[in-house]
């Protein structure tokens, strides 16, 4: 099954959700087992989704770099926190 | 920096970096989302300001009190004399918001990181997750400083006069009355989508580059002047709570100079949802005039 997509290189100048609050949003809806493609260009963003991905048992299965924007996938481990 | 009119209230992150033990210096991170941000990681040293928390009154709508200012200064180590350097999570808004109402309240030596979060995390600066150990002070309040703030009252007496401008920072969807607010920001919807009549639509991310930083001066004159933002007349800015548009009466007010601007932080979550004021739409919004 193909990964859910969050793409944060949009919507912040209508004050909308934080790229990080997006983020756990997205997460928070995945089922045990479930991936999350993210990609951003910035480098606040990458930093937080490691450490947070981090704090709550998640996985960084793939990284890659390409045209200024990083792709990461996630996957919500079987018991994880949200 | 130095074309800038009031250069002194804003540092690099180079500067940032190398004053990070400066003891005449506290740094500050101020967030709407800490857990998404500052305990993620921040700048070393820096302390956390909860913007929610500790920069609006718990209560009612408002921005602290002054005892509540002097409560955070003294929790934060912070006397009259301290150079407070403050940057923050969704690109500085908050930080901003902070600069304004510490403003307000007086303390003297205020500045903002150009660039902010973003600028040190895209230069793979250090980062503590540890938050630093604070040692209470004193702080005998300065006298407030008048002018820096609008009420819903004082933007109705102003319209339609010529020697002031209206400032609307908010993205062109939220100004022609497309949408009033995300639907995740539940508390900052309005009864209206619109602008307030006369408001001039310069969305405030017009005022920064790429990397966060602002425009070198000239770019920014020609923003705001154009638009007829012009500095013989009093300007007040406003989004839809008062954060985006705090960014933007720092840069009217600081670095281009301006002598007279005021925050409305009341904003379109309180003009949009009063009753009797009016209200303007735009494009294709403004020929469908039936309420939301």
């Amino acid at each position: 099954m193909d990964p859910w997509h969050l793409d944060l290189t949009t919507a912040e100048e209508e004050c909308g959700d934080s790229a990080m609050g997006r983020v756990r949003r997205a997460y928070a809806t995945l089922a045990p087992g479930e991936r999350l493609e993210v990609v951003t260009g910035v480098a606040e963003h990458l930093f937080g989704i490691r450490a947070w991905s981090r704090r709550v048992g998640g996985e960084v299965l793939e990284e890659s770099r390409e045209g200024g924007r990083t792709r990461l996938v996630l996957r919500r481990p079987s018991a994880s926190a949200s | 920096m130095t074309d800038y009119a009031h250069p002194e209230v804003l540092v690099s992150t180079e500067w940032l970096a190398a004053h990070l033990e400066d003891p005449a210096v506290r740094v500050l991170e101020v967030d709407w989302d800490p857990a998404s941000a500052y305990e993620l990681g921040h700048v070393p040293g820096a302390a956390l300001v909860d913007w929610k928390r500790e920069i609006n009154d718990p209560v009612r709508r408002d921005i602290l009190s002054r005892d509540q200012f002097v409560s955070l200064m003294e929790r934060l180590g912070v006397t009259p004399q301290t150079t407070l350097v403050l940057y923050g999570d969704m690109r500085n808004w908050f930080a901003a918001f902070a600069f304004w109402t510490f403003r307000i309240y007086g303390h003297a030596d205020i500045r903002l990181v150009n660039g902010g979060r973003r600028k040190w995390f895209e230069e793979d600066r250090p980062v503590a997750e540890a938050a630093p150990a604070l040692v209470a002070a004193s702080y005998p309040a300065p006298e407030p400083t008048a002018g820096l703030r609008q009420s819903l009252s004082g933007v109705r007496d102003i319209l339609g006069r010529s020697d002031h401008g209206l400032v609307d920072v908010r993205s062109p969807a939220e100004f022609s009355g497309a949408i009033s607010a995300p639907p995740e920001y539940q508390n900052e919807g309005a009864q209206r989508s619109g602008h307030i009549p006369g408001a001039v639509n310069i969305p405030w991310a017009q005022a920064i580059q790429e990397d966060d930083t602002f425009k070198p001066v000239d770019q920014l004159r020609e923003l705001y002047q154009s638009r007829g933002m012009t500095p013989d007349k009093s300007i007040v800015t406003y989004c839809r709570i008062g954060e985006r548009s705090s960014h933007t009466w720092f840069v009217l007010t600081y670095l281009l100079g301006y002598p007279r601007v005021a925050n409305y932080d009341g904003s379109w979550s309180e003009w949009g949802n009063a009753v009797g004021v009016p209200v303007e739409k735009s494009g294709a919004e403004a020929a469908e005039q039936v309420p939301a």
